[in-house]
């Protein structure tokens, strides 16, 4: 439900990032964790209806799910995709979730032209 | 085509202003909780027996979607209570607790408790400056709760599993609910209460005395 609202920082950040670009970007990257509590394909509908109404209707919304990824007190750090299922090297939970809990911009893409 | 590279935050904005909530609560050694369960649980019950039979100082704010209800109830136990009415919001941002702190006297404090909008899904995303996230479960509402909302509890360090009064009435597995809460948060401390009954606060007021 507040994929609305995640979407409207995600736009100001690309288009302040492409500065006087803003009007040729072309896609924008974006990293969803697992434990992020961000519907993927909300959040998706949420950016398309967001660059359409800046007229970046060409812009294209590239999504990447990221599973959690978790430290083992054993040392040991592996993808999570269930919180559910124990370390694969020592069976335990004594693990810290350390990454896949957030929403990340990776990227910007705008056109090159010097126009 | 020209790359941009960011790997921004898409919370950097909310992120920003929680980082100075929390400044200012340590500065204040405030301590902040922002509580965390669907409508109904029992969240402003929980604060209001806390309130009754715990000596300190504390103040309340309170996120409804609408009314001040629950603020009112808080005020009713003497305890400064201020209500976020979000209007539609499904949770509270840092930026409605700063503006509300901005009235709140917080060196007097020894804990602020926040009672976030009722829902498992959107406050978990949402960082206020608080200490500790507190997720609240309650019997009623079946013992899956863990399973399918990890995202709140990988980020809750305390859990309330509150109306266990209703234990006899509702079929339950207390037993794989704090199973659960641990695998996703080994450190996690769990709290077995009922807020109307008033039993299973000790250790929550124990825990309480020890963070102060
Ligand atoms: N049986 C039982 N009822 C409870 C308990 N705690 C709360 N209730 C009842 O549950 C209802 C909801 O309690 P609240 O404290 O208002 O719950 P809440 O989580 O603050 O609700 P919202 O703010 O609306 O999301 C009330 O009728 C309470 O009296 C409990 O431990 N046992
Ligand atoms: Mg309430
Ligand atoms: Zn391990």
């Amino acid at each position: 439900m507040h994929e609305l609202a995640l979407s409207e920082n995600i736009v100001r950040t690309a288009l302040d990032a492409s500065g006087e670009k803003r009007d040729r970007i072309t896609a924008i990257g974006v990293e969803v964790g697992a434990l992020s509590a961000v519907n993927v394909s909300s959040l998706e509908f949420c950016l398309r209806m967001m660059l359409d109404e800046r007229g970046l209707e060409g812009a294209e919304v590239r999504i990447t799910p990221v599973p959690a990824l978790a430290q083992c007190e054993c040392g040991s750090r592996y993808e999570a995709r269930d919180m559910f299922s124990p370390c694969p090297e020592c069976g335990g939970f004594l693990r810290e979730v350390i990454a896949g809990k957030d929403v990340i911009i990776q990227y910007v893409e705008v056109e090159n032209g010097e126009d | 085509m020209a790359k941009i590279d960011l790997r921004a935050s898409a919370q950097q904005s909310n992120d920003a202003v929680a980082a100075r909530n929390r400044d200012l609560f340590g500065r204040n050694g405030v301590y902040v909780m922002n509580f965390i369960g669907s409508p109904g649980c029992g969240k402003t019950s929980i604060l209001e027996y806390t309130a009754r039979h715990l000596d300190g100082n504390f103040a309340a704010i309170i996120g409804d979607v609408q009314t001040a209800f629950d603020a009112e109830r808080i005020r009713d136990c003497g305890v400064e209570a201020h209500a976020i009415e979000t209007g539609g919001g499904c949770h509270l941002n840092a930026a409605q607790i700063a503006s509300t702190v901005a009235n709140i006297a917080l060196d007097r404090l020894d804990f602020l408790f926040i009672e976030n909008v009722g829902n498992l899904v959107c406050p978990s995303a949402f960082d206020l400056g608080e200490n500790i996230k507190v997720a609240v479960l309650s019997v009623p509402e079946g013992d899956e709760k863990v399973r399918k909302y990890p995202a709140l509890f990988v980020r809750a360090d305390v859990v309330f599993i509150n109306k266990m009064d209703l234990l006899d009435r509702c079929p339950y597995d207390a037993e794989r609910v704090k199973e659960d809460a641990l695998k996703v948060r080994p450190h996690v401390r769990i709290f077995e209460t009922s807020a109307t009954g008033g039993t299973g606060f000790e250790p929550w007021f124990e825990f309480l005395r020890s963070v102060r």
